[in-house]
């Protein structure tokens, strides 16, 4: 054979192997792959227990989605649903295995705190036993100690509840389909809990949302103080008095100095979010206003907070009296 | 004779006024391409706010690409194409913050676990 006979067959074969790779495969090869993951995805998630209690709303969608891919034609669509699908399905799973620590996390802060009872306890009765009379500094310093870790276990035990419901919250936001930025702002106000006093508008960041005893933010505020910066960006003339407060209980010059350093942490952060710095003072007041007794441990933790006052359109945080 | 081909000319002429519309009227005027790319952009905000950018950096990344996809699409005047890409980057950016709050969640959890078995040893210890 020649060689030239040779180049005759191949480039009379070229088109009949083009016309067949085109033809029947690429697209619904890849769609079909696809609708097979989607598939596997959504199985995986369907007999997962955690996703049937905590995340039903992601599975229904999954569901839908999937049946979509199926009924769709066009290769490209249905590769492209069926993708939609997949992460429909994973978004299920994830979700329920997520929900399901936040449960074991419940559990875990509840054993905490009863353990650290059951620790300031014995250290009481052992401090009573060998100091007599009065206490001793070292026994009431171990009594502080012990307190603070039984706030931190609270703390954390609120913070995964809460964590838990901020889930809940975002997922029925994601739902809730496109909003007027006005209605969305007005929403996320009401979500920060604030609360229109005689002096202007409060909105509280509790004790929770701070690492127990100090000044860092844990991950829960973090949402609420992007809300606030995104509030004070939409009314860039609005400024802001920012006051710590602690509870009664413990040292006096360290409430004052943790209720400030809180307050300047909640300021600092709304300063890494493009505030300027010029429109925000803050205050540390330590236990001088509580809103309830400092006598349970509900109240005490209602008292540990934070309050941010936007001040009225015109007023400015420069003249703004501090608190009597 | 004559008359035949300009009207000849005239519907050539006018048929590619009337393709040259619709093109412009699909590459940018489309509606939905715009709600589309807003949605996937704020999903992808969104996760970067929870932390997604550290705590689920592949899933995030995949997210981005897609919304930079979905961006050229549009601006190169498909609006399927674009549809399309802004709706997995959308979806994407939503796993990739499911991912980065199961991270958080884990975290705290290896966290506790570890502070309440030290706590017990410590009680252990103390008769």
């Amino acid at each position: 054979m020649s060689q030239r006979t040779v180049w005759r067959v191949v480039v009379a074969l070229l088109p009949l192997a083009l016309a067949a790779g085109c033809a029947s495969t690429e697209p619904q090869r890849a769609a079909k792959t696809q609708m097979e993951r989607t598939q596997a995805a959504y199985q995986q998630a369907q007999s997962d227990p955690s996703v049937q209690t905590y995340a039903q709303l992601w599975l229904v969608d999954a569901q839908k989605a999937l049946k979509a891919a199926e009924q769709a034609k066009d290769p490209d669509e249905k590769q492209h649903l069926a993708y939609l699908a997949e992460r429909k399905a994973q978004l299920a799973s994830m979700t329920g295995v997520t929900a399901k620590t936040e449960q074991t996390l419940q559990l875990l802060g509840k054993e905490t705190a009863e353990m650290l009872l059951k620790k300031r306890d014995r250290e009481l009765t052992a401090a009573r036993a060998t100091g007599g009379d009065s206490r001793s500094l070292e026994s009431d310093q171990a009594r502080l100690a012990a307190e603070a870790r039984v706030r931190e276990a609270e703390a954390q035990a609120h913070a995964a509840e809460q964590a838990r419901r901020r889930e809940v919250e975002a997922e029925a936001k994601a739902r809730a389909a496109e909003q007027a930025k006005g209605a969305e702002l007005a929403k996320e106000l009401a979500s920060l809990r604030a609360q229109q006093t005689d002096r202007g508008l409060v909105l509280t960041i509790g004790d929770v949302l701070f690492d127990a005893g100090k000044a860092s933010v844990g991950p829960g505020a973090q949402r609420s103080i992007d809300k606030l910066s995104e509030f004070l960006k939409t009314y860039p003339k609005r400024h802001v008095l920012i006051e710590g407060h602690s509870d009664s209980f413990g040292n006096e010059d360290f409430n004052l100095k943790l209720s400030q350093q809180r307050a300047d942490a909640v300021r600092d952060l709304l300063v890494a979010r493009g505030i300027s710095a010029g429109r925000i003072r803050t205050k540390g007041y330590g236990a001088k206003f509580p809103i309830v007794d400092n006598d349970t441990p509900v109240g005490r933790q209602q008292n540990r907070r934070v309050e941010v006052l936007v001040l009225t359109d015109g007023s400015t945080a420069a003249e703004a009296p501090p608190r009597q | 004779m004559e008359l035949k081909r300009v009207l000849g000319t005239v519907l050539v002429a006018l048929s590619a006024v009337v393709l040259a519309l619709s093109t412009i009227g699909c590459s940018s005027h489309n509606p939905l391409v715009g709600a589309k790319l807003a949605q996937a952009e704020r999903a992808v905000d969104e996760a970067q706010q929870a932390g997604a950018a550290v705590r689920a950096p592949l899933e995030f990344k995949n997210a981005r690409d897609k919304l930079m996809a979905a961006q050229t699409a549009m601006e190169k005047g498909k609006p399927d194409s674009a549809i399309r890409s802004a709706e997995q980057a959308a979806i994407d950016a939503e796993y990739a913050r499911a991912r980065a709050a199961n991270h958080r969640v884990n975290a705290m959890a290896d966290e506790m676990t570890q502070s309440l078995k030290a706590l017990r040893q410590e009680l252990e210890r103390t008769p």
